[in-house]
């Protein structure tokens, strides 16, 4: 791999504790002299932040997409004026 | 009931949109009867359910896919917390058994109006990074099965594509930065 994605690896395995402790040694004194790795850090940690607000939404419409077709099938008319009388008591 | 002892893969869409479902029938009835008996709106029972299926799901993730009778405790103590929560004033109307006491409510923080322009630029520029990314760290399907689904030869080169795609959005990250620096509203 190119020593950018070794790079993102490496700050992955960091962010997540999976560092063995070697490593995280090397890795921390690689912190102390590289801004730039420390930028890297904290781009990184947005990215898994962006990662699960994108994963969010996507659940949240697909979740309104299976409301939307229980709720419009004629086969479970049933079923939806159970649930719709409660709210015309 | 009774979780079934069979075989089955780490939830991918296909299974999610079964579990989703299933649990719709069984038990959004539950949670709108307990709205309803709390003056609740048909919305706020909609509301409430589907963001206890989001926390639900979050719980799940990555595990293998059974429907067992605690999932429906677990919908019902979320949706009283979420209850509580939205109308805090009503908590005292609201009675909590030690299973329910215990659930912690996870925070549901939404985009900010920056990182929502960002996700939708990437999802027209670069959708299959984004969906890799997500069945990754937040489905938390294996590698195996994902460079399966998303066509790769094996889980080397579908790691490979992964960090990729992690560089792709740190580097659009990265030339936005500037405009903003809270990520979260």
């Amino acid at each position: 791999m190119k020593t950018s994605l070794n790079d993102i690896q490496l700050i992955e395995l960091h962010l997540h504790g999976g560092l063995k402790p070697k490593e995280a040694a090397a890795f921390y004194a690689r912190l102390a002299v590289e801004p730039l790795l420390r930028l890297q850090v904290g781009f990184q940690q947005k990215v898994y932040s962006l990662i699960k607000m994108y994963a969010h939404r996507k659940l949240k419409s697909e979740i309104e997409a299976v409301h939307q077709r229980i709720f419009r099938d004629p086969e479970r008319i049933a079923f939806q004026q159970n649930v719709l009388r409660l709210f015309h008591a | 009931m009774v979780a079934t002892q069979v075989e089955t893969p780490i939830l991918n869409s296909n299974g999610r949109e079964g579990l989703f479902e299933e649990l719709y029938e069984r038990v959004f009835p539950l949670v709108a009867k307990f709205v309803s008996h709390r003056r609740g709106t048909f919305q706020d029972a909609k509301d409430i359910f589907q963001d206890a299926l989001v926390i639900l799901y979050e719980k799940i993730a990555g595990q293998a896919l059974e429907v067992r009778s605690s999932e429906e405790r677990y919908i019902l103590g979320i949706a009283k917390h979420l209850w509580i929560r939205t109308y805090h004033h009503d908590r005292v109307h609201v009675s909590l058994d030690d299973f329910e006491s215990a659930l912690l409510l996870p925070d549901l923080s939404t985009p900010s109006l920056a990182a929502g322009r960002l996700i939708e630029f990437l999802e027209r520029t670069g959708k299959r990074c984004l969906e890799m990314l997500r069945a990754f760290y937040y489905d938390k399907l294996p590698m195996n099965q994902i460079a399966s689904e998303f066509g790769y030869g094996n889980v080397h080169s579908a790691t490979v594509q992964k960090y990729k795609c992690l560089e792709k959005v740190r580097d659009e990250i990265k030339k936005r930065s500037i405009a903003y620096e809270d990520f979260v509203e």
